[in-house]
């Protein structure tokens, strides 16, 4: 007895996935070339809308920056996602790379360090590069300003909030101390800064760093704003997603189409084949989602030759899949 | 900088679609995974079975014990449909439409026997050219989908087998629109009752042959011409036997010569029914409606004139109405066919009063073909430009055999490359071996992968395109080249991750467009280090033309940089354009490959010594001479923007020129040619010294064997391996000698990204020609084994040409004759043959030497080269 869905019908729900998919594109699929940070600080040279030798760094838990290596200062900052990378990753690549956040100006000066003399533009500017942690990838920049080595990181530690740190190593050149170095910064354009000890700033801006102090932290506490950037995220709404990748051949209402019907899921006693060997189960969450991630593990009998499930993975991400299985899970008959 | 950005020119206007296609991309994903039809039976079904037979099995069985009348009943059982697409009914015809599915009247002429068995076991494998099926998403969330059996520039339609009717779609309603799987369902084989069945069926397929039971058509002593019906509202397609055997299609409704070839023009049948021969068809790989105004793409409006037969040939004539201002262009158009593989294509036209416009006339871009006009036309990509008011345009197509060559001894294997954390690609760019075979690989969105001892593992990451690599002496740190910097990656805890990002040299201006690549480095054994700079769509523009410029924000584009072991930069030497491949070889001689384009002719390998000056004219603003550009960019400078420039001195730059050592022959042999790789002593073959260059287009390597005259360098180049199955970019040899190919997956021409590898057995070696050598007569051609016979005059061609050095984009092939072999002399070991010819400075000499066997009777694949000859021997 073989049992075959009409070509028409197979259409029609094509064509009601497509139509349905269109929401998709809208609303989820705009992350798809999104930069993730996840555990580890990411570095993306990119042109943003700053400059084209621009260095991004996005950090665990959405705060990112623009560092400028030509100058050696930190440009502005964002809250929210990190890069959206489409237009490097399709066509001929190159593009203008769009930030996942609203742009924060933090008050940095154009040149912001001077050795010495607070009113005199730097001789030379130096961008050496710059150093990954091991385990945390943050990136510690590396430059000297008329000779003078200076490592920079850039950190946030709350809400609107934005750490430079200066570190100023030993310069192999010479005995002598460093000259005192100036941080120059508009502080009306943040709503307050702070200091570490021994730093002070003028009224104009300028914050002096003693000549033997080997390390300086310039805190700021941006002004909050109200049009804050969310970012449309894949969706993790259960149903969608089972409405969006499921339906077509899982139904819910015990009618069988390509595969097994959810009407039943974890109640039904099924026979399914593992390893060719044919075993009884009634589902469990382990089952459903070994079923979900590895359709071939264990076919369910009756389904040998069906057309194979496609790899969700590829569409869906983790949190995608932990959102379908929750709405799987809350099709369990109450107990 | 933002100005960068506006300026962007028009190169990249494309993107918007791929844009929007990969955002459609997932829908044919749901669209294929929903294709399906579900099945439960007892297995294994008959399909099953019969695919795990082998196809030749299958048709040999197919064609014992097949038979033709019980196959004809199953064909046109309405339970299967097979007629229902595969028959062209006569209501369709008059709609001018075609039948969904090839036509299967002479699917015996079109596919062997095992082709059909595959056709019908998995329809997806091969779709016959124009017969794929689309999903069509309109703007009101509607979707369609089936084959696109008629188009027009306003509208498309489709049929889908399930549907009575074709469905019309205005193309301004279309959101999206992607190919999909064949039309033909799946599981079809599954409805027929018995093995016995598909036997029957595939038998009575592979007699349906028109040659079978027509008589075939064709031209004796005068051009014979058939009108073959296209159905309703589409001109009768012009189908044209010329005595000695060469037939072509011209379609009066595309305005353009449609394919060749040669055979009868076609069969007729008993009943009057008239089949043309597509057995062996060549396209002309000419867009429908060619002429346009320019690149702007102003549209004509074209109108049918007439055809006439004279005594030369078939002429055709039509008009072009421009659809802005309604002035009329009259095209009388015609063709000589000197051969199968040479076709000369002639339109004489009348311009209006008030017109002063360039026309174009756009080619599809085909590989193993050569493109040239009459005259002056500028060559960009697949259009060629007319000169104003130029009457008379003569386009000559020639054609090399087609088919993949590896030569012998020689073989591909796939890497699998690592898994890319999306949205980063592994779209290899470049290769760079340690000394204990550690690879690298760099990558277009910019990460470097390590491979040591089959393991990738990601070694640095979230670079600026990385074009580049090449591992440190300490063979532990890495250089690449990003777009804005030189930069060593340094694994300083030698845990085979990069930690830190050292600076190495960033003073050149970089304006953020995306055209602005930069390549390298290469290093020689003193330690210097050398890159280069490409020219981009922003800043200023050497020379006004019509077909645009290369532009230059001044700062050392379109420059060799070199670094030197104190860390001093020496702007080393200029006048590149798309400099995409660098490379050194084992006597620290440097050299670059430049792209086609304005002031390049074709692309070239050129050899670069300090101070050279390599023809593109936008990088000599930077010369101290002019005071625009300081010798070294700092903070200030490096973001400069630099108003105005003063013009460039033609004459003597033109003197300065130095010219390129081997010209890459643009269409025929490469298009965009990757880095050269030199060939190490071991390891590969007996090509020590040469060059080996991937070609993104034509997805393939071409070999250059260089020589010394008069302490010029120049050689020829010759066909290696095509085509490759990606489209291939970035080559290194490793230290066993095996030859590593990148192929990246976006640009111009894209593939899918992928690393194949070259290797050489030296139990076989291979037959090529080894070298092509000046004589103060003529050439000698060293082969790499005796020949085993002799070789006549008449076999061997030689053409002179040469190309024009001037602002337009590319140069077609000038002056060419072919030369009178004077004498040819085969060396006693039968390994070198002394072509005596006339040659002058200059020059590039295409020699051709027609079939040769070897002495153990190996067929000489590659039996054309290219010389590019600067200068005579004294």
């Amino acid at each position: 007895m073989s049992l075959r869905l009409k070509l028409p019908t197979v259409y029609l729900l094509v064509a009601i996935i497509l139509v349905c998919s269109r929401l998709f594109i809208d609303d989820t699929h705009a992350g798809e070339f999104d930069i993730m940070v996840r555990d580890r600080a990411i570095v993306q040279r990119c042109v943003t809308d700053h400059d084209a030798r621009n260095i991004a760094v996005g950090m665990p838990g959405g705060f990112s920056f623009s560092f400028d290596p030509v100058r050696c200062r930190l440009v502005y900052v964002w809250f929210g996602g990190f890069l959206d990378f489409r237009s490097e990753a399709t066509g001929r690549g190159g593009l203008m790379v769009d930030i996942l956040g609203v742009k924060r100006h933090v008050g940095t000066a154009l040149l912001p360090l001077r050795m010495g003399d607070a009113h005199r533009d730097p001789g030379t500017i130096r961008f050496d590069g710059y150093r990954k942690e091991l385990v945390t990838g943050i990136p510690t920049f590396l430059f000297r300003v008329d000779d003078v080595p200076v490592e920079q990181r850039v950190l946030s530690f709350g809400p609107d909030q934005v750490t430079i740190e200066l570190t100023f190593p030993e310069s192999h050149r010479s005995e002598s101390h460093r000259p005192v170095c100036y941080y120059q910064m508009d502080p009306t354009a943040v709503k307050s800064v702070e200091l570490s000890e021994r730093l002070r700033m003028s009224d104009s801006g300028v914050i002096e760093i003693p000549v033997d102090e080997t390390w300086a932290q310039i805190r700021l506490q941006l002004h909050p704003i109200k049009d804050t950037f969310v970012r449309k995220e894949p969706t993790t709404n259960g149903h969608l997603l089972y409405a969006l990748h499921c339906m077509s051949c899982h139904t819910l209402d015990g009618k069988k189409r390509i595969g097994p019907s959810f009407a039943d899921l974890w109640t039904r006693k099924r026979t399914v084949t593992r390893d060719k060997r044919a075993e009884e189960v009634i589902a469990d969450e382990q089952y459903v989602r070994e079923s979900i991630l590895q359709p071939q593990a264990a076919i369910v009998e009756g389904y040998e030759n069906a057309n194979k499930m496609v790899d969700i993975r590829k569409t869906l991400n983790d949190k995608q899949i932990d959102a379908l299985m929750k709405f799987l899970l809350d099709l369990k008959p109450m107990e | 900088m933002n100005r960068a950005k506006q300026k962007t020119k028009s190169m990249n206007s494309s993107c918007d679609v791929v844009v929007r296609a990969c955002r459609f991309a997932w829908v044919v994903l749901f669209f294929t995974s929903a294709w399906i039809i579900a099945e439960e039976s007892t297995p294994p079904s008959l399909e099953t079975v019969l695919k795990q037979t082998s196809l030749q099995r299958l048709a040999t069985e197919a064609l014992q014990q097949g038979e033709v009348t019980r196959g004809k009943e199953i064909f046109e059982r309405e339970k299967l449909g097979c007629a229902k697409c595969h028959v062209a009914t006569p209501a369709a015809s008059k709609q001018g439409l075609r039948a969904i599915g090839p036509d299967q009247d002479d699917v015996g002429d079109r596919l062997r026997p095992e082709q059909i068995v595959e056709s019908l076991l998995f329809p997806n494998k091969t779709i016959a050219k124009g017969y794929d099926s689309f999903v069509v998403v309109t703007n009101d969330g509607t979707v369609h989908k089936g084959v696109l059996v008629a188009q027009s520039k306003d509208e498309i339609v489709l049929a889908d087998p399930e549907k009575t009717a074709p469905v019309t779609i205005p193309r301004s309603n279309i959101e999206a629109m992607q190919k999909g799987r064949s039309a033909m369902p799946d599981g079809l084989v599954d409805q027929l009752a018995s093995r016995q069945e598909f036997y029957d069926l595939i038998r009575y397929l592979t007699e349906q042959k028109a040659s079978a039971t027509g008589t075939p058509i064709v031209a004796t002593d005068k051009l014979l011409v058939r009108e073959v019906p296209a159905g309703e509202g589409r001109r009768a397609l012009l189908a044209v036997a010329q005595p000695g055997g060469i037939c072509f299609l011209y379609d009066p409704n595309t305005f353009r010569f449609d394919s060749i070839w040669q055979g009868p023009l076609g069969w007729e049948q008993k009943d009057g029914h008239f089949t043309l021969n597509r057995t062996a068809v060549e396209s002309f790989h000419i867009y429908d409606k060619p002429w346009r105004i320019d690149v702007a793409r102003v549209l004509f409006d074209f109108q049918w004139g007439s055809y006439e037969v004279r005594e030369a040939g078939i002429v055709f004539h039509y008009t072009l109405r421009d659809q802005e201002e309604g002035r009329v262009w009259s095209v009388e158009e015609s063709i000589e066919i000197p051969s199968i593989l040479r076709q000369r294509l002639r339109f004489r036209i009348t311009h209006p009063e008030n017109s002063n416009e360039v026309l174009t006339y756009w080619l599809r871009q085909t590989n193993f073909r050569n493109v040239a006009t009459n005259g002056q036309q500028a060559q960009r990509d697949q259009l060629e430009f007319l000169q104003p008011r130029q009457d008379e345009f003569i386009l000559q197509l020639s054609r090399r055999k087609s088919g993949q060559t590896l030569p012998r001894g020689y073989s591909i294997r796939k890497i699998a490359g690592p898994k890319s954390d999306p949205p980063y690609l592994f779209e290899p760019t470049a290769f760079s071996f340690a000394p204990d075979g550690t690879g690298f690989v760099t990558t277009r969105t910019g990460g470097v992968w390590r491979y040591h001892k089959g393991q990738w593992n990601l070694f640095a990451d979230g670079l600026h395109e990385s074009l580049g690599v090449l591992v440190a002496p300490n063979g532990r740190d890495v250089y690449t080249m990003q777009k804005p910097e030189l930069t060593l990656l340094r694994d300083t805890d030698s845990n085979g991750v990069a930690d830190l990002y050292s600076s190495i040299e960033s003073r050149f201006r970089f304006s953020g467009n995306y055209h602005e690549f930069a390549y390298g480095p290469v290093r020689n054994s003193v330690g210097d280090l050398f890159f280069s700079t490409g020219l981009g769509g922003f800043g200023h523009e050497a020379k006004k033309t019509q077909t645009g410029q290369m532009l230059t924000p001044l700062g050392y584009r379109g420059w060799v940089m070199k670094v030197d072991t104190t860390g001093e930069l020496i702007p080393f030497a200029s006048g590149l354009r798309s400099p995409a491949g660098i490379g050194m070889n084992e006597r620290d001689e440097l050299f670059i490959t430049d792209n086609q384009g304005d002031w390049v002719a074709s692309s070239y390998l050129g050899h670069v010594e300090e101070g050279d000056f390599l023809g593109h004219p936008a990088a000599l603003w930077d010369r101290a001479e002019y005071g625009l550009t300081p010798r070294l960019l700092d903070y200030r400078t490096l973001d400069a923007w630099v108003e105005t420039v003063p013009p460039l001195d033609e004459a003597k730059f033109r003197a300065e020129r130095k010219r390129p050592a081997v010209w890459l022959i643009h269409g025929d042999l490469t298009n965009s040619p990757g880095n050269p790789s030199f060939c190490p002593p071991q390891g590969f073959g007996p090509f020590e010294g040469q060059a080996f260059i991937a070609d993104i287009s034509h997805r393939a390597i071409v070999r250059v064997a260089l020589e010394k005259v008069n302490g010029v360098y120049q050689g020829a180049v010759f066909p290696f391996v095509r085509p490759l199955e990606s489209s291939s970019y970035s080559t290194r040899f490793d230290p066993q000698g095996r030859l590593w190919v990148g192929s990246v997956g976006r640009g111009w021409t894209p593939g899918a990204p992928m690393i194949e590898v070259i290797s050489y057995d030296p139990e076989i070696p291979p037959f090529e020609i080894h070298r092509i050598e000046l004589t103060s007569n003529g050439f000698d051609v060293h082969f790499t084994r005796a020949l085993g016979e002799a070789v006549s005059v008449e076999q061997v061609t030689v053409r002179q040409f040469h190309y024009l050095y001037w602002a337009e984009y590319g140069s077609d092939r000038q002056d060419v004759s072919r030369l009178p072999v004077e004498d040819l002399t085969l060396s006693r070991d039968r390994k070198t043959l002394s072509i005596q010819i006339p040659v002058a400075q200059n020059n590039v000499y295409e020699i051709d030497l027609g079939s040769l066997h070897s002495v153990d009777g190996v067929e000489l694949e590659n039996n054309f080269a290219f010389y590019t000859l600067n200068e005579l021997v004294r």
